[in-house]
């Protein structure tokens, strides 16, 4: 295997919402019930991804609308979607969980990333190889997929919500696809 | 390279279960209010857009307002000398020489130039304030135009001090070559001193004045109200001493502190005395001199543009104090910001190493 710095991803992505500070960007505000109907599914299909847990992926979907409902005035359209803001109180819903179970399992002497893949099949339709090759990539490779494959985030958005550069974003995107192939056996 | 299980992991999103849906709705059900509150509002970069402009506004305001309202005022405190126009078109501006209750304050006036017209009335000379103590001093520079005329000034500057019941305290004369200058500084009763200084002004052209005047009215009535106190403490004790059923010890500790009340008694009225002296005599220093640059009467400002001169000079000072208040600050800020950072780099790391994203 050669250690070779993967490419940024150019992959197929469609860019279904327009980068931030985009001068065309619509500055409308939707209200809080619509932004949550519409973006649910967008949120908790990231944290599933993200957490590898149904159950926690619930959970933590339902902590980030409570921060979101406390947080939706200083929720500004102009500087990115809703969809991209959900993200990022998602983002930050799971790693003050992560946080709070590393600090547990420290306590306990083991480390969350050390235990056994849950066998849950967290992503309903999937294959079982592409089930099991997800829950063999790191929480950060998965995250990036769920961004850009799954939610179909554009990579400015997507970038903004795990508080990175846009080309790190790339790339990191294009190591977890690289590593996904690896796991599934179709690299070439 | 279109891969396979991206198209599946695409197709195959799964959708939030319903009980979510659900808890999700019954948190959305209540609709937060739109209208943010100041502290929401405030952010850092509004706070800067509008806290910067608003400081430099009430700088700018605090400057103009102290240019308008205060420079009248000191105008009125300390008046060059006037023209003869002015003297005649604004006689009720001749200021009261001092505060009759601020007791060491000096009052000054003076400092301009004048022509020789203006001499004639030193309108704008401040006068000694009547049936109050207080001390008077001026400094008159006037130009003479040879080294004989400075000659004969002196000489009757001396004389008409002799004769006002005044004497001379220096007098110094320096003739090196055609120019000259000598100074010459008397001391004159009070009641003389407006008449002298007229009578100096006319011995050639007044090139500058300068008058000073502090009120001792104060200072002589504490000398006076704690002589009395100790005129009250003497009688006392000496009553007392006519006892005679006195000890020994008692006799002696009313001795000694008739003896400390006396001592003090006398220092009192030789302070006060002293005092009473001081501020029954003005001071009076008159510069002669032959040197055509010290008549040179400086260019006189109207009020539009002391206004914005004082208005600059606050402005100026401001920024002193704003520049001194961000040297102090700066250091601590730096070390605030280079926390902050060092925190959130850190902070970020240690996500990344949470997620297995290094």
């Amino acid at each position: 295997m050669t250690n070779r710095r993967p490419a940024a991803y150019t992959g197929c992505v469609s860019a279904v919402e327009l980068p931030a500070r985009h001068p065309n960007a619509t500055a409308a505000r939707p209200t809080f019930a619509a932004a949550a109907r519409a973006h649910l599914d967008d949120v908790y299909r990231y944290l599933l991804y993200l957490t590898k847990d149904g159950t926690l992926a619930e959970d933590l979907t339902a902590d980030t609308f409570e921060r979101a409902l406390r947080a939706w005035p200083r929720f500004d359209p102009r500087r990115g979607s809703a969809r991209t803001w959900l993200c990022q109180l998602a983002r930050t819903s799971a790693l003050d969980h992560f946080r709070a179970e590393q600090r547990r399992h420290r306590r306990e002497e083991r480390y969350a990333r050390d235990e056994p893949v849950a066998a849950e099949h967290h992503a309903g339709g999937l294959s079982p190889e592409l089930e099991a090759a997800l829950a063999r990539l790191s929480p950060a490779e998965r995250e990036v997929i769920a961004l850009r494959v799954v939610l179909d985030l554009d990579g400015p958005s997507a970038a903004r919500v795990l508080g990175i550069r846009e080309s790190a974003c790339s790339t990191r995107l294009s190591r977890a696809l690289d590593h996904l192939r690896r796991e599934m056996g179709t690299d070439d | 390279m279109t891969d396979a299980f991206l198209a599946e992991l695409r197709a195959s999103a799964p959708p939030a279960p319903e009980r979510l849906r659900e808890r999700v709705e019954a948190i959305a059900a209540h609709e937060p209010r739109a209208r943010a509150s100041w502290r929401e509002w405030l952010q850092p970069r509004r706070a800067v857009l509008v806290i910067a402009p608003a400081a430099l506004a009430a700088m700018l305001a605090v400057a103009v307002a102290h240019g308008v309202f205060e420079t009248p005022g000191q105008h009125e405190a300390a008046p060059s000398p006037p023209s003869a126009e002015r003297a005649k078109s604004r006689p009720a501006r001749v200021p009261a020489p001092t505060n009759p209750h601020r007791s060491g304050a000096f009052d000054r006036a003076g400092g301009g130039g004048a022509s020789a017209q203006a001499l004639k009335g030193i309108a704008g000379t401040p006068q000694a304030a009547r049936g109050r103590k207080q001390d008077y001093r001026a400094t008159l520079t006037v130009r003479v135009a040879n080294v004989g005329r400075m000659s004969d000034a002196m000489k009757a500057a001396i004389n008409a001090t002799r004769r006002w019941g005044g004497y001379v305290v220096s007098a110094r004369y320096d003739v090196p070559g055609r120019n000259g200058d000598a100074e010459l500084v008397v001391r004159i009763p009070v009641q003389h001193v407006q008449a002298a200084i007229q009578r100096f002004s006319n011995l050639g052209t007044l090139a500058a004045q300068d008058v000073s005047i502090r009120d001792v009215q104060g200072r002589l009535d504490d000398y006076t109200r704690q002589l009395a106190s100790v005129a009250k403490l003497i009688a006392k004790t000496r009553a007392e001493l006519l006892d005679p059923n006195l000890t020994r010890a008692e006799r002696a500790t009313l001795e000694a502190r008739l003896a400390r009340a006396q001592a003090r008694g006398g220092y009192l009225r030789g302070e006060r005395a002293k005092l009473a002296r001081t501020a029954s005599f003005a001071t009076v220093t008159l510069n002669l001199t032959t040197r055509a640059a010290a008549a040179a009467a400086p260019r006189k400002q109207g009020d539009v543009e002391r206004t914005l001169r004082d208005a600059a000079s606050i402005l100026a000072l401001e920024l002193a104090y704003g520049l001194y208040a961000l040297i102090v600050a700066a250091p601590f800020a730096l070390v605030a910001l280079l926390i902050w950072l060092g925190a959130r780099v850190a902070r970020r790391r240690a996500d990344d190493r949470l997620l297995g994203s290094t």
